[in-house]
């Protein structure tokens, strides 16, 4: 049953509906109690009342449990017993009215006590069938008042009224003394005067349960008519029985006559009936009064309210103008776009600009169909999107209407906007920064590496001074000498024998000038015109120059110029070069081994080499170190050692951007080892 | 007046070497006078004349650049063999290079009593003959 709602009584209803249930069930134990043990004033309550029948005060014990019960119905316990009460009540009244109907005795009117003090046209302990007819009807009700049938409610709420008029009007004849037996009428509605007012406090208790059905409704609603029907009726009800018993009385008591006391109820129910509608006017026009002034300040409030909307939605249009103007005016490229298919919602003029694009090609499209961006890059930015809730200054690849790529800045965040979900993301194309950012790359690489040249131009020019000091010194300091003795010299013997001197030494200078010489030519033409060389082409040119020492040694050669089979560079250099390494690598053979020379080429990163390696007599590298490329720094006995060819090699190398270095090991051999592009 | 000392020149250039045995002879400035061509050669001739008081130079004249031995690498030979030396050696190194790093190394050898820029003039060669000579004799 769906009863918790109709259940929310406030507490304070709760606790009067517990006490009226509570009164019920302690007037039936009272009256019992009376019986057992033959009190007839407690069994009537009042001192020579009617006394209320054992059977009744039962039911009255069972309904009022019940009556309680209700309130609980929400849960099993409580329901099933409230409907196991209510069939008890019904059973014990339709059995009663049946034995008045048929004549017959179930022997249930002095099951438990006695009735002594019975009425004489009226059987011993039996209820009256108006008692019997009220107790089916509130125990029907009690069964239908939480029905979800609405019929049911209703039929409940009607039976419930009907027990209330019932006990109102023998209410009515008690109050107006009028004499039990006198009519027919009375003994159909004979009941015990507490028995009326159990039914009349317990009907119209439970009808208040349903209080928006029936009669009740009419007094429980909030509207104006409730409000006077709240007012007027108990009124009306108490001037209607004080004037009814008034006149009652001054009639038995023959004061006047019947007809007179009618006409004088009539005038006088005509005149306190204008007193109070009087009074209820006021009242309805007090209240129609606060009405009006509270429908004024509603007034009053809703004109504030539409004025703050006004201001509101004025404030809004401005900062809207002033969102519009931002995005129309700013220099980054502004798109909204749907979150799920990258739909364009919105774009500002900048981006139009980047892209290359009409306004109305852009809206209503995505970035992959117009190919602005590749479906990877939209997947990567919106993976970061979703990752960190924001991406920043990303680089991103995109491309313009014409194809053109652009690289951008690219930055975005989430927006909500009519409760979606969008993207609002901004562009800086910065294609032309880059350009520039590549250029001043490009001139400080370009400055980097004049750098590197001149640092060891002047390396170079500082070892060409060291040269001079060492090659030119000697000889000069010699010829001093020799002018020395000269002067001193007194025979032409020694004379002539000094001479000799003089020419060694004369032609000693000579060498080391033109040597000097040619390295200074190749430190000045760096610009020496190069050209796509094989290497195997110069090997073999460099072969036949060497023949002689060759064949000679007998020398093995393995090369392997696959990884770099050629190189742009100056002939002459690369011949020279080679001829130098190979022919080096033969004159300083081992005189234990066949000489074998591997010539190796490689290419790392773009950097071109070219490796020479002997099995000869090597060098002693910890100590010749520093002086293996010198002028005339000769490591071997030879006879044909000078001490040129590797310090014109490392010129040439150098001149043009490259580096030479040598390993080796004494009597195993050396390697040389020619980067041909180190520098530039 | 005899001279008591032995001589010693290294140096690849045969022109000084032509020259300093002019000076040695014109002078008188040695009882013998040893020439090598590169520092190998000379270590040689030590190493076989440990004992040979009569045989070992009292002054050496050093050159720096030279094939094969440098007088860098003699020095290092030179104090290792020195121990085992029968005699005192006075080490001049004589060179025609002006470079400080050279100059510098020098000094940082403590066998090397001087370092001297060519040309070396006879008087100076006399010079410095005579300056180790006045040594001994103060010594002895």
């Amino acid at each position: 049953m769906p009863l918790t709602a109709k259940l929310n009584f406030s507490s304070r209803s709760l606790a009067l509906f517990n006490l009226i249930g509570g009164g019920i069930i302690t007037i039936g134990f009272i009256v019992i109690v009376g019986w057992l043990f033959h009190f007839k004033n407690l069994c009537g309550l009042l001192p020579n009342a009617a006394p209320m029948k054992f059977n009744t005060a039962l039911c009255f014990l069972l309904l009022g449990a019940a009556f309680i019960l209700l309130f609980y119905c929400d849960k099993y316990l409580p329901r099933r017993v409230c409907k196991a009460l209510s069939y008890i009540v019904i059973g014990i009244a339709v059995l009663s009215l049946s034995q008045d109907a048929f004549g017959w005795s179930a022997g249930i009117d002095q099951l438990f006590v006695t009735d002594p003090w019975s009425y004489p046209f009226l059987l011993p302990g039996r209820m009256t069938p108006m008692v019997d007819f009220c107790f089916i009807a509130v125990g029907l009700s009690f069964l239908g008042i939480h029905s979800s049938h609405i019929a049911f409610r209703n039929m409940a709420q009607y039976l419930l009224h009907t027990v209330t008029i019932i006990s109102l009007v023998v209410l009515m004849e008690y109050i107006f003394s009028a004499s039990p037996q006198s009519s027919r009428f009375s003994m159909l509605t004979m009941m015990a005067v507490s028995t009326t007012l159990c039914f009349l406090l317990l009907s119209s208790a439970a009808s208040a349960i349903n209080y928006n059905l029936g009669f009740i409704s009419i007094f429980t609603g909030s509207e104006i008519g409730n409000i006077v029907a709240r007012k007027l009726f108990p009124r009306m009800v108490v001037i209607l029985i004080v004037l009814g018993y008034v006149s009652v009385e001054l009639e038995r008591k023959n004061y006047i006559s019947a007809e007179f006391g009618v006409i004088l109820s009539t005038l006088s129910f005509l005149l306190i009936s204008l007193f109070l509608i009087r009074d209820t006017l006021t009242d309805m026009n007090r209240l129609d009064l606060e009405r009006s002034k509270a429908e004024e300040e509603t007034k009053a409030l809703n004109r504030n309210l539409e004025d703050m909307v006004m201001r509101r939605t004025l404030d809004l249009k401005q900062s809207n103008d002033r969102f519009i103007k931002i995005l129309n005016s700013s220099p980054a490229g502004i798109s909204l776009s749907s979150l799920d298919k990258g739909i364009y919602v919105d774009v500002n003029p900048s981006l139009l600009e980047i892209l290359g694009y009409q306004r109305d090609e852009v809206i209503g499209h995505t970035s992959a169909e117009l190919n602005i961006v590749t479906a990877e890059t939209r997947k990567s930015m919106l993976s970061e999107l979703h990752n960190k809730g924001y991406v920043r200054n990303a680089d991103i690849v995109l491309k313009n209407k014409d194809g053109r790529e652009l690289l951008c800045k690219f930055s975005a965040e989430f927006i909500d906007y009519n409760s979606q979900q969008f993207m609002i993301s901004f562009l800086y194309d910065i294609t032309d920064l880059k350009q520039v950012e590549r250029n001043l790359q490009d001139a400080k690489k370009d400055l980097e590496i004049l750098t590197d040249k001149l640092t060891y131009q002047n390396k170079r020019l500082l070892e060409f001074a060291q040269i001079t000091s060492h090659n030119l010194r000697s000889p000069v300091s010699n010829l001093n000498l020799l002018i020395h003795f000269y002067k001193e010299s007194e025979t032409a013997e020694d004379k002539h024998d000094l001479w000799t001197n003089f020419e060694t030494v004369v032609q000693h200078l000579n060498v080391t000038l033109d040597e000097l010489l040619e390295t200074l030519k190749i430190q000045e033409d760096t610009t020496k015109q190069r050209e796509e060389l094989a290497f195997n082409d110069v090997l073999s040119r460099v072969k036949d120059m060497l023949v002689g020492q060759i064949k000679e040694s007998n020398a093995i050669f393995v090369t392997d110029f696959s990884k770099a089979p050629t190189i742009r560079y100056p002939k002459s250099y690369l011949e020279s070069i080679l001829l130098n390494l190979v022919s080096n690598a033969i004159k300083y053979r081992s005189p234990d081994r066949q000489p074998q020379i591997k010539i190796v080429a490689d290419n790392v990163d773009g950097q071109l080499s070219l490796s020479v390696e002997d099995n000869g007599l090597g060098i002693d590298m910890i100590r010749h170190k520093q002086s293996l490329f010198g002028l005339r720094k000769t490591f071997h006995r030879h006879a044909e050692a000078r001490g040129l060819g590797l310090f014109i090699t490392k010129t040439q190398i150098e001149a043009m951007g490259g580096e030479i270095s040598a390993e080796s090991e004494v009597d195993k051999g050396t390697t040389f080892k020619v980067i041909f592009n180190k520098h530039f | 007046m005899s001279k008591p000392h032995i001589l010693c020149f290294i140096d690849d250039d045969e022109i000084y070497q032509y020259t300093i045995a002019r000076s040695v002879r014109t002078h008188e400035l040695a009882k013998k006078t040893l020439i090598f061509g590169d520092g190998e050669q000379a270590i040689g001739y030590l190493t076989e004349n440990l004992n040979n008081h009569e045989e070992l130079p009292d002054i050496i004249f050093l050159d720096i650049n030279m094939p094969i031995m440098d007088g860098w690498h003699f020095m290092d030979e030179f104090i290792s063999l020195k121990p085992r030396l029968n005699k005192q050696i006075v080490i001049y190194m004589i060179t025609s290079s002006v470079d400080p790093i050279d100059y510098d190394h020098a000094k940082r050898i403590s066998e090397i009593s001087d370092y001297i820029v060519k040309p070396i003039k006879p008087e100076m060669l006399r010079e410095l003959v005579e300056k180790v000579e006045r040594n001994n004799n103060l010594v002895n």
